[in-house]
């Protein structure tokens, strides 16, 4: 008999992601940002940081297909260079704050009792403290940068992971494979490790994929008020900002950061919604980094 | 009498997390400072005064900033101010933080109370479309609506309109001056991001009211179809959506900041992007208190609005979204 460890909202859909047009979508956008970032750049071979005076503000032409900035540099360039920046953050961020909620949740769940109680608890006051308040706090204290950034938003971000993996973790417990895996002679935390662990793993990855896209749009917004990357590092938000006054005259530098920052949420965004199918899973954590 | 007795322990004990929470942030906010690199008191003299301050003027300013007492020490004292309604003096203008704070409050709360309202009609009008056209065009529009809007953040959208709206097409200002003359964009800007967030959950909770045997009572009993929705569907699915309420506040908290920041709109959120920069530290602990505040009062608030709305919650213990 399999008992599921999931129950209605969070199951994982039976025909996976490429069966619902809106999941096909979004990864294929991921997977053109993901190429683009990757591989454009040295395909691309334009230096983003090479500035022409010659060629300032310039429209795009078949030499610089997104057009110029006001040092005459090359905004595709600055765009690929500045999607590594924000993606690679972004991703030590999310991957940072599930495996740190990972543990977490899963020892309480395995501690059960006091324990659980303690870390229960510590959980509830980190959810408390909203990530990007956090990472204000660490900025405005420490300076502005990314590293202070990433460090802030890690700071509570694994909070709404560890919620989540320890409920999930606690069902998971009283399953009944985990239970024969005791009563086969294996230690509690083994067994936590073998059968329940991959499962909820799972599931935050699908939390984590959402939470990709959100947590992009933090690191960019904190970027465009000037507390992340630093000019004349290239970066989508900090894109923004430096070329803020030259949009009337060029809007192709507003409209090429704004198109990359919406293609990459709306990628996690639709695959997060198909790994996730119908229900509510992806969206608890949808507060959190979001209206940034 | 006992479901108002098991009420009073929960508002107890959210009474309680939230002053833990509190103490934690604070904790939070204190434990920093010995990390600001340099000496504040000199990063402070050299702001003010010139690139070389004297050492007399360093070591005064450090006594008068308390930075020559145990962390310890000052961290008791901070709270103790605190506890009084006093956060301190700015590091920058010497001008009491609550002073500052109340100075731009009014207008932060006039943008983030029109943004929350715009918010909650566009998502209840959106979701009950969405919900009741289920599977059909109506319904996909809503959620592609939804995705599309939640794909562009505040700041670009902001950036956007100022770009394409206000330079243009000549409506509204490029420099708000908060107040309700230039309220319209900021607040719709804050409010599409707020409510792209909330359409899709309110949906799933609206979809899964509609197939309660409570709605099918009703149906077999002759409700119309907008009696079925407006009476028996949406309260039932309110009392879910409330957590997601409160994230949307925590949402507006740290959107105002960004839409403020865009349109120059003269609310707290410039005033803490401004302290950021110039790392006033007073300010930005105050900051993080005032925010965690509203962001735990929130979501213990709507823990509780959901335990007074709904009577098979009361003798629950712990409370999450289904």
């Amino acid at each position: 008999m399999r008992v599921r460890l999931l129950d209605r909202a969070q199951r994982m859909p039976e025909r996976g992601v490429l069966h619902t047009p809106r999941g096909r979508v979004g990864l294929a956008l991921a997977l053109l940002v993901l190429l683009g970032v990757t591989a454009g750049p040295p395909l691309l071979g334009t230096d983003p940081a090479a500035q022409d005076l010659s060629i300032l503000l310039t429209g795009p032409s078949g030499a610089h297909p997104l057009g110029t900035d006001q040092f005459g540099r090359d905004v595709l360039a600055r765009l690929l260079d500045g999607g590594r920046r924000s993606l690679s953050a972004a991703l030590v961020v999310v991957s940072g704050s599930l495996l740190i909620g990972l543990v977490v949740g899963a020892t309480a769940a395995a501690l059960q009792g006091a324990g659980d109680a303690v870390l229960g608890r510590v959980i509830d006051l980190a959810l408390g403290i909203p990530a990007l308040v956090a990472a204000l706090a660490i900025v405005g204290t420490l300076g502005p940068g990314l590293s202070n950034l990433v460090l802030g938003l890690l700071l509570t971000g694994w909070a709404a992971y560890a919620r989540i993996a320890r409920g999930l973790a606690m069902r998971g417990i009283d399953r009944l494979d985990v239970l024969s895996a005791r009563l086969a002679g294996r230690s509690l935390g083994r067994s936590v490790a073998a059968h329940v662990i991959p499962a909820v793993a799972a599931q935050l990855v699908v939390v984590a994929t959402v939470d990709l896209g959100f947590t992009v749009v933090a690191l960019a917004s904190l970027s465009y008020l000037g507390l992340g990357v630093q000019p004349p590092q290239a970066e989508w938000g900090t894109m923004l900002l430096e070329s803020q006054d030259f949009f009337v005259a060029a809007p192709w530098l507003l409209l090429a950061p704004a198109a990359v920052i919406a293609l990459t949420v709306a990628a996690t965004n639709l695959l997060g919604e198909a790994l996730a199918g119908p229900g509510l899973a992806g969206a608890e954590l949808a507060g959190r980094e979001t209206a940034t | 009498m006992l479901g108002v007795g098991a009420l009073g322990v929960a508002a107890g004990r959210a009474v309680g997390q939230i002053a833990a929470t509190m103490l934690v942030a604070s904790a939070l906010a204190f434990s920093l400072v010995p990390l600001f690199p340099g000496d504040p008191a000199f990063a402070i003299l050299s702001q003010a005064v010139g690139p070389l301050p004297s050492a007399e003027a360093i070591a005064g300013k450090r006594a008068e900033l308390g930075l020559d007492r145990p962390l310890a020490e000052r961290y008791l004292s901070y709270l103790s101010s605190v506890g009084h309604g006093d956060l301190t003096r700015s590091w920058v203008s010497n001008t009491p933080v609550s002073e500052l704070f109340a100075s731009r409050a009014g207008a932060t709360a006039l943008l983030a109370g029109t943004a929350l309202a715009l918010a909650l009609a566009t998502t209840i009008a959106l979701g009950l479309i969405s919900a009741a056209g289920s599977g059909r065009w109506p319904d996909e529009l809503a959620r592609t609506l939804a995705i599309g809007g939640a794909a562009i953040p505040p700041f670009v959208l902001g950036l956007l309109c100022l770009q394409y709206v206000v330079i243009k097409l000549g409506v509204g200002k490029v420099v708000t001056d908060g107040t309700v003359h230039t309220l319209a964009l900021p607040a719709a800007v804050l409010a599409t991001g707020i409510a792209c967030l909330w359409i899709r959950p309110l949906r799933a909770l609206l979809l899964d009211a509609l197939t309660s045997p409570a709605v099918l009572v009703a149906q077999a009993r002759g409700a119309s179809r907008a009696r079925v929705l407006f009476v028996h569907a949406l309260p039932h699915a309110m009392v879910g959506f409330l957590p997601f309420v409160a994230l949307g506040v925590g949402g507006l908290i740290t959107g105002a900041l960004v839409v403020e920041a865009v349109f120059s709109w003269p609310g707290l959120g410039l005033l803490v992007v401004e302290a950021v920069r110039r790392r006033d530290v007073p300010v930005i602990q105050g900051f993080t208190l005032y925010a965690t505040f509203a962001y735990v009062v929130a979501s213990k608030g709507a823990d509780l609005m959901a335990r007074v709305l709904d009577p098979r919650l009361r003798s629950a213990g712990a409370w999450a979204p289904r």
